[in-house]
Formats: C-alpha cells, sequence, structure tokens
C-alpha cells in the first residue's frame, strides 16, 4: 500500500468537484472535434452525423436501457417533459421566425429542441451513469419523433413519421424494452451468447461518448465558418426561459406526488427519482439542435440561426456549470 | 402593662420563628447529608465485559466502547482479547475466560461466536459482525435468538446492493473470493445467489486455501474474465485484502467489499453494507439490556436497515469507472 | 454446446467480426460513399489511438523487460516476414515494394486490439498496445520508404502515438509534484473517454473498407493473404519458443502464478498479433503512393476473411499450449 494520505469525506463534497472535471473534460473533447474540422476544412459533417445516428447512439441506447431496470412512469415522464419543454418554446421560435427578414422558417426547429444527441446523451451518462442515460434516452426519442412531425411541419415540410419510424434509434429502444418484457430465461451457453452480443454494444456504447461529443464540436465549427457569430438576444432568451420552465415542471411533479421528496426506506428509488429532475434540468440548458438530419432538401443555414446555434452553445456551457452545482446542492441533497 | 405584654408576645414570635428557621435549617441539613449517602449508594455499577476479537480492534468495538462509556448505570471496564487469527489462541482464550469476573462477554464475527457458545457456559454473548446469525446458529430467530447469545448482524440486504452496483457498471460474471476455512461467507453466497435471476449474472467461487493459496486462486480469478469480484466478510480476506485488492486493481477489475476498512485501507472499489460503528452501538444497546437483567434469548438480533457507502476515488479512476453524481450525493468517499 | 474454453474463444472474436461487420454493411448501405473514412482516419490517428495508449500506459506500472520483449517482438515478427514476402513478390512477378507490405505488417490495431482485451483482460490489451506501437512505428518509417522510396525522419517524429507513449510512460515510472497530480488526474479522465472510441471506430472503419473490395479481386490476394495467415502463427510460435530457449520468458513452474500469467499472456500476445492479417493502413499507404494497391487492397480482404477461420484456431492453440503449460 502506498503511503498517500487517505482522506475520508461526503460524497456530496466531492461530487460538485467532480462533476466540474466531467464537464470540463466533456468540453475539452468538443473543442477537440472543432479542431479537427478546422484541419479538414470542415465539410464531413454528415459522416460524423451517419456514423452517429446508424450505429453509436443506437448502441449507446441499448446499452443503458438493457442495464437499467424499466420504471414506466419515469420514461413517461421524460417524454412529457421533452414535450413540455417544446411546448414552452413555442412561443420564443414563433418570435424568432416572425422576426426573420427571409421568411425562413426552419428556425422553428432550432428554436423548439435541443441537442439531445451529441450532448444530453454523452452528458447523461458521464454525470448519471446508465440510469441518467437511459431516462435521457426517453427523451431524446420524444424530441426526434417530434423534430420529424411537429417541428417539420412547422418549419413548412411535409411530417416524416416514416422516417422517424425507421430510426435506429428507436428500433433500439423497442429492442431493449422488449427484451426486458419478456425476460427471456435462455439456457447455459444460449443466455451467455446473448450477453456476449451484450458485451460487442457495450463497446460500441463505450465508443459513442467521445465521438458525439466531437460531432458536436465538428459541427460548430462548421457553423462558426459558415459565418455564425457568438451573440444572438434570442438564444440568451431560450437559455433564461427554458431552465425556468425545467424548474417549475420539478415543482409540479414534486406537488402532484410523481417525485416525492421522502426517502422512505428504498434509498436508490429516491435517488431514481431526484436523477429524473436532474435530467429534465440539464435538458433545459441544452443548445438548440445542430443536428444535420432535420435540414430539409440540405438548404443551408442563414447566418441568423448560425449565431442562435452558436450563441445557444456557448450559452449553454456556463448554464451546464451553474445547473449540475444545483443539482448536486439542491436536488440530490434537498 | 399591654405594652410589656406586646413586647412579650413579640419576643414569643420571634424565638419562635427563628426556632423555626433552625428546624428548617437541620432538616436542610439532615436531607442534604441523607441525599449523600443515597448519592453514593446509586454510583454506577462496576461491570467488566470481556471483548474476544478475531483480528485486532474495528470501528465497530469503537461503537460499542462509545455507547457503554454513555451508560449513566454502569461504569464499564472491558478487556480485550486478541486472538490474531489464530484459532488455537482463540481457544486458549474462550478456555481461560473466568465468568466470575466478566458478565459478559462480547465477540466479533461468526466464528469466534461460535467458539464461544461451544467452549464457554453460562455467561451471556453479544455478538457483532455475524452476518447470518440463524444460519450460523447463534441464534434460533432474528426476533427472539433464545439461548444466550445476541447482538447485532451485518446483514446486507443484497438486493439493495445489487440495485446500487448496477447503477455503476453491468455485471454478468461476478466472482465470490473467501476464505475456504471460515464457515459464514457460504450464508452469504447463498444470498448473492438467490439475486441471480433478477439481476441477470452468474457467480463464480473462488475459495483461497491460505496465504499460500492467494496467488493460484487470484489467477484463477483472472482466468475467469468475471466482471466484479465481491467479497464477504470474511477476516482472513480483510487480513489480506491489500495484497488481494491489489492484484484485482491492477487488472482492472472491480472489487466490491462489505467491510468499509477496505475501501479506505486496501484501495476496494466500493464497500456497501452497514456502518460499523453504528452496529457496534446497537450491540451495546443490547449489552446494556443484558446488564439491566434481560435475557439474550428475548432480544432480538439489531440490523442497521439502510446501506451505507463508500467510495475509493482513487480506484475508481484507475479502473475507468464513472461514479454518478447520484451515489456520490449519498456515499462516503476516499481521496 | 461449447466447452468453456471453446466459448470464451468465440466470445473473443465474434464481437469484433460483428462490429467489422455492422461497418461492412454500413459501407453497402453508403452507396454514394458519403462516409469519409480519411476523417476517420484522422480521428483515430491524431485522438483516438493516442488516447487509448497513454490511458493504458499511465495506471500501469512500466516494466522495462515486458516493453521489450513485445517491443523486439514486434520488430523480429516484420522482420523474419521480409524474406517471405520478398520471395512471393519475386515468384508474382512484381518489381515494386508495396507489394509487401500486407505481408510483412501486421493488422494490430483492428483486430487485435479488441481480441487481446476480451481473450486476456486489461493486461493483454496493454501488451497488445505496446506490440501494436511498435507496429505502427516501423510502418510509418520502414514502410513509408519501402512504398514511396523517400526516408522521412520527421513523418517519424509526427506520429501522436510515439508521444503519447511517452508521456503514458513518464507519468507511470516519474514521481509527479503534487501540484501537477490534479492536471494528471485530469488527463487520465480524458484520455479514457477518447480511448473508449478507438476500439470500435477502428473496428467499423475495417468493415466499411472492405465493403467495397469485389469478389474478383480477391483472388490476387490469395496466395499473400493465407502467407499471412498461415505464415505469420507459425513465425510466431517460433518466436516465442526462442525467447523461452534464451530464457526471456521463462516457464518455471515454481514461478509465482501470478508472474507465470504474466509471461504467458506475453506470449500469448506476440502469438495472436503474429496471426493478424495485413492492415488496412498498408493498404492505405499503397494507395496513397500508387505502389500495387489493388494487389494489397485483395491481400489484406482475403486476410482478414480467412482471420474469422485462423484467429480463432490460433487462440485454440494459444489457450491449450501457453496458457494452460507450465
Amino acid at each position: 500500500m502506498g503511503t498517500a494520505t487517505v482522506i475520508i469525506s461526503s460524497g456530496a463534497m466531492a461530487a460538485q468537484f467532480l462533476s466540474l472535471r466531467m464537464l470540463v473534460t466533456a468540453m475539452i473533447i468538443i473543442v477537440a472535434g472543432a479542431l479537427m474540422a478546422k484541419w479538414e476544412g470542415g465539410g464531413q459533417q454528415s459522416t460524423l452525423a451517419r456514423l452517429n445516428s446508424q450505429i453509436f447512439i443506437p448502441c449507446l441506447i441499448f446499452a443503458a436501457l438493457n442495464r437499467t431496470p424499466l420504471i414506466l412512469s419515469e420514461a413517461l415522464t421524460m417524454g412529457a417533459g421533452a414535450l413540455f419543454f417544446s411546448l414552452c418554446s413555442y412561443p420564443l421560435a414563433h418570435w424568432w421566425v416572425a422576426r426573420d427578414p427571409e421568411g425562413d422558417r426552419n428556425g422553428f426547429i432550432s428554436m423548439l429542441f435541443g441537442s439531445t444527441s451529441t450532448i444530453l446523451l454523452p452528458l447523461a451518462y458521464l454525470l448519471f451513469g446508465s440510469q441518467g442515460l437511459a431516462k435521457a434516452a426517453f427523451f431524446h426519442l420524444m424530441n426526434l419523433f417530434l423534430i420529424y412531425t411537429w417541428g417539420r411541419w412547422r418549419a413548412g415540410h411535409p411530417p416524416q413519421l416514416t422516417a422517424f419510424l425507421k430510426t435506429p434509434t428507436l428500433h433500439a429502444v423497442l429492442l431493449a424494452l422488449s427484451l426486458k418484457l419478456f425476460e427471456l430465461d435462455l439456457p447455459g451457453q444460449l443466455q451467455d451468447l446473448l450477453w456476449l452480443v451484450e458485451k460487442g454494444i457495450g463497446m460500441m456504447a463505450s465508443g459513442a461518448l467521445p465521438i458525439l461529443l466531437i460531432s458536436h464540436g465538428y459541427a460548430l465549427y462548421c457553423l462558426r465558418s459558415s459565418g455564425g457569430s457568438w451573440w444572438s438576444g434570442a438564444a440568451l432568451l431560450r437559455m433564461l426561459w427554458l431552465p425556468l420552465v425545467a424548474t417549475t415542471l420539478i415543482l409540479l411533479l414534486r406537488a402532484i406526488g410523481l417525485a416525492p421528496l421522502e426517502k422512505g426506506y428504498d434509498l436508490m428509488h429516491y435517488l431514481d427519482l431526484r436523477t429524473t429532475e436532474a435530467i429534465l434540468l440539464l435538458a433545459s440548458a441544452l443548445p438548440c439542435t445542430i443536428s444535420a438530419f432535420w435540414r430539409p432538401g440540405d438548404s443551408p443555414l442563414s447566418k441568423r440561426d448560425s449565431s442562435l446555434l452558436l450563441s445557444s452553445a456557448l450559452l449553454s456551457i456556463i448554464a451546464f456549470a451553474l445547473l449540475v452545482f444545483i443539482i448536486n446542492r439542491y436536488i440530490f441533497n434537498s | 402593662m399591654i405594652a410589656g405584654k406586646a413586647i412579650s408576645h413579640a419576643e414569643s414570635r420571634s424565638s419562635r420563628a427563628t426556632a423555626f428557621c433552625r428546624f428548617i435549617g437541620l432538616l436542610l441539613c439532615i436531607t442534604a447529608i441523607q441525599s449523600t449517602f443515597i448519592d453514593t449508594a446509586q454510583a454506577k455499577e462496576r461491570v467488566e465485559i470481556a471483548m474476544v476479537l478475531w483480528r485486532g480492534e474495528t470501528e465497530a468495538e469503537k461503537g460499542f466502547r462509545e455507547k457503554l462509556a454513555t451508560s449513566p448505570d454502569y461504569e464499564v471496564v472491558i478487556t480485550a482479547f486478541d486472538a490474531g487469527q489464530n484459532k488455537e489462541k482463540l481457544d486458549t482464550i474462550l478456555a481461560g475466560l473466568d465468568h466470575k469476573r466478566f458478565r459478559l462477554a462480547y465477540t466479533f464475527g461468526t466464528m469466534v461466536t461460535q467458539a464461544a457458545l461451544q467452549q464457554t457456559r453460562d455467561i451471556p454473548i453479544i455478538f457483532n459482525i455475524v452476518q447470518r446469525p440463524i444460519e450460523g446458529k447463534v441464534a434460533a430467530s432474528m426476533e427472539r435468538p433464545g439461548g444466550r447469545a445476541t447482538g447485532a448482524s451485518n446483514l446486507v440486504p443484497m438486493d439493495s446492493a445489487f440495485r446500487t452496483l448496477g447503477t455503476l457498471m453491468n455485471i454478468r460474471k461476478l466472482g465470490f473470493v473467501y476464505s475456504s476455512h471460515d464457515p459464514a461467507p457460504r450464508y452469504q453466497l447463498a444470498e448473492i445467489k438467490k439475486q441471480q435471476k433478477r439481476f441477470g449474472f452468474k457467480t463464480f467461487e473462488f475459495p483461497i486455501k491460505g496465504k499460500e493459496g492467494i496467488a493460484s486462486t487470484m489467477k484463477q480469478v483472472i482466468d475467469a474474465r468475471v466482471d466484479a469480484v465481491i467479497f464477504p466478510s470474511d477476516s482472513f480476506v480483510k487480513a489480506n485484502a491489500t495484497r488481494i485488492i491489489g492484484i484485482l486493481n491492477q487488472h482492472r477489475i472491480p472489487s466490491v467489499v462489505v467491510i468499509p476498512e477496505m475501501v479506505s485501507e486496501n484501495r476496494a472499489l466500493i464497500s456497501l453494507g452497514p456502518d460499523y460503528r453504528t452496529l457496534g452501538q446497537l450491540a451495546a444497546d443490547n449489552a446494556l439490556q443484558v446488564l439491566k437483567g434481560n435475557k439474550p434469548a428475548d432480544l432480538p438480533v439489531r440490523v442497521v436497515p439502510q446501506l451505507s457507502i463508500m467510495i475509493n476515488l482513487a480506484t475508481a479512476d484507475r479502473l475507468g469507472i464513472h461514479i454518478p453524481l447520484q451515489l456520490l450525493s449519498v456515499a462516503t468517499v476516499v481521496r | 454446446m461449447f466447452s468453456n474454453q471453446n466459448f470464451l474463444i468465440i466470445s473473443a472474436v465474434i464481437p469484433s467480426f460483428a462490429i467489422a461487420f455492422a461497418g461492412f454493411w454500413l459501407g453497402r448501405l453508403d452507396t454514394k460513399r458519403e462516409l469519409n473514412q480519411k476523417s476517420i482516419s484522422n480521428l483515430v490517428y491524431y485522438f483516438l489511438v493516442p488516447s487509448l495508449i497513454f490511458s493504458s500506459t499511465h495506471k500501469r506500472a512500466f516494466d522495462p523487460s515486458e516493453f521489450s520483449l513485445l517491443f523486439v517482438s514486434a520488430i523480429a515478427m516484420i522482420a523474419l516476414m521480409v524474406p517471405v514476402a520478398l520471395l512471393l513478390k519475386r515468384r508474382a512477378g512484381v518489381q515494386r515494394n508495396g507489394f509487401i507490405l500486407p505481408l510483412i505488417f501486421m493488422n494490430t490495431g483492428n483486430i487485435s486490439l479488441p481480441i487481446a482485451l476480451l481473450m486476456f483482460g486489461n493486461e493483454g490489451l496493454s501488451k497488445s498496445i505496446i506490440f501494436h506501437l511498435a507496429n505502427i512505428f516501423v510502418l510509418y518509417s520502414a514502410g513509408v520508404f519501402l512504398v514511396s522510396g523517400q526516408t522521412d525522419l520527421k513523418q517519424f517524429l509526427k506520429i501522436p502515438a510515439l508521444y503519447a507513449m511517452i508521456a503514458g510512460v513518464a507519468a507511470a515510472t516519474l514521481p509527479i509534484p503534487e501540484v501537477l497530480k490534479p492536471a494528471l488526474y485530469f488527463a487520465g479522465k480524458l484520455t479514457d473517454i477518447l480511448g473508449y472510441g478507438a476500439i470500435p471506430l477502428l473496428i467499423v472503419n475495417l468493415g466499411y473498407s472492405m465493403s467495397d473490395i469485389r469478389l474478383e479481386t480477391l483472388k490476387t490476394g490469395i496466395a499473400g493473404g493465407m502467407i499471412r495467415l498461415i505464415g505469420g502463427p507459425l513465425l510466431g510460435i517460433g518466436l516465442v519458443l526462442f525467447w523461452r530457449m534464451i530464457g526471456w520468458t521463462p516457464v518455471d513452474p515454481t514461478l509465482d502464478p501470478l508472474i507465470w500469467l504474466g509471461y504467458r499472456t506475453s506470449e500469448a500476445v506476440i502469438i495472436l498479433n503474429a496471426s493478424m492479417p495485413g492492415p488496412v493502413m498498408a493498404y492505405l499507404l499503397n494507395l496513397k503512393y500508387d505502389n500495387c494497391p489493388e494487389q494489397a487492397a485483395a491481400m489484406v480482404a482475403v486476410g482478414t476473411l480467412g482471420g474469422i477461420v485462423t484467429i480463432p484456431l490460433v487462440l485454440q492453440l494459444i489457450s491449450t499450449l501457453i496458457m494452460k503449460a507450465g
């Protein structure tokens, strides 16, 4: 044994430092993605987006859902949360689009939805483990559904429900839920084979974390190089508004008894409820979605929209740091 | 005449008042003297307790001593006998225990408790850190132990333990490393196996036969490619934990323990078990009840329902394991 | 159904090939070739593999004899294959040296790393990384010279993995001042996360590369691919026996079981890597310098496909002869 001094302290105190360390780590990986884009001259965003959507995100979500016990109420809460955030963002989105000098309605999608794939999923895992990631997965799925349907319709394009039904992410969720619900009791080596498949998917899931963050950074560089600026008043308004919405939702859930504060006998259940609240709060600070896929017909982003996305990405860094402090101080230690 | 009579009345009243005051004062003095005698008569009763240990004092014994020191009724003198993990020495200690001197015996662990029950007569036994008192045949039931032993059990609610572990890692193959000489781990293994189906894992047993068997057993653990290793409350493993857990850490295999010191002293990843100090205090509660005249047979075995979690952050970093914030918020950490 | 040992082998091999197949399937669906392999290669080469190397080395006590054994073994394996490759080149009537690249170098990254991890644990992965490092150093120096005719030592010094290894070994061996320890822990965490992406992306990239190989072109690579797959493990076993003979990997049964296991794992890693097919990077270098790219592609493809059969057999051999002996 080494001779280093052993310090024993409360985990709650260590949590602040560790969560900040994790956020800084994530930011550095995002910057690495931006650097990679700079060296390559950008233009390969679709490569990363394709890898993410076809392989890494489905594996990540499947691995998380497979490891975590399924609680239907939690899944519904997260889905409802995503819908609630989008609905509350609508007035802001309407105002944003109405002020667009070119009448571009694609801004609806930017304002209504957050970057759940490239930011929420990796951060949820890094901060809250598989439990947090499983909840974020349901939030992401609802987000995706709304983008493909309501978002596209508001942006003046036909909804693509069929395309949504074909997304690998949805298939991964359904597969994981089926395995959980049917609880196959396989004999000996068949069970081992299933676990083997799970192991392979787990390897891919681990790989997803840095790739998603790098993709985010890559996309940010592309936005910057397309003329976007770092300041947008609308992004600031959105960043101030959504955390308030999230706080209201959390208080509402507590008031109606869906997220009681009593610790009771089952500490893990208590922590599970608090994790739901933490994910909702984290999701409220997401930057506007920068996914390439929702851009119908490869239409280029306007400078106005680019600035909105860039600015929201920058503000989200500050927001995440503050919210993680609040989560540690007021949610997990309430 | 009247004045004289008045003066006489006044003098009479004054003298009566003085007498009354003197009487009251005397009464108070007598009361004070009597109460001094009474206090002396009600001074703490001095009792001696034999503390029979397997591997020296732990946090459990500290809790036991602390609680007994606060007793208003007893001045407890504890004499510790450490077997130093030596069975022959334990037998010698128990054979030489003066039943007239010690009002009761405190025993640590299943093996010591079983030996004490076999080799002593009449002396009440307060056991501590006995995970499975019923299976270990030291108590008939948790509510009514029956016999002359009662105490505190470090029973780990396995369901809660595995749900906690599930937030940290995905375990499909779990190694169970224990000393083949200790009977207690068998019961803990049975409890773990009950969770297999629910949490979807298989358990692989790795008994260690003495110090010279550690290297070969750890080689088997590494060959088996387990996802994590769990250790029961096992004194032999604790005594050799630095070496055993060092090997696991070198091969990046997470170690799960129930003894918190194995996290702070031996760099295990996580401990999931009741707080030892609290257990010591609970055992002391039972001890005090026995001293007051209650029968050990009627005193329920005490348990701590909530898991106490301790995590070694340096080990977590080394193993590449992210500790979720929600788990940190309820854990004690070691850096 | 299978014995435990066979099942362990299958469980070590299947995930890698399954993920490679996923990459292959992705390539087949990507008819417009929108996925830019250069982008992925850059990501892996500049960020992910160096992170994996640092993450693996800085937490492990540095053992100079183990490092030397694996490093020298990799170079020896390359050197031993050169005469065999030159012989095949002469028989095939090929003039250009690019032909021998997929023969003498091994795919020590895409396939070997995950198999080493699953079969031999984290120790196996760490040792395999050292072997891989030696392989890529020689590939990017002597390999580039062979295929381009240019000697450019500056290229060698630009390999990110080199600095990652130096930094990792330094962090593991040198006393770190207290003031720098938080920075080291931070760097460790950062590289842990980045390193996760290395293995999956390496395998996906491999599968994707294979997706546009035509079956007709495979014929030209059969001889080379087979020589790589059969000659490699034979030379590897020979090398291990030689190391045993000179005492570099003792088999004394009285050795501490864990030390014994360490030596056997090193031997296993040497044979495993020796049995690997030619690397995709060799093909990419051939393509870059237009030096026998078709033959290189065919040899790599045949080797990779053939590896599905030969690698489990080699692992079986390793389990029986190496890990259980002594």
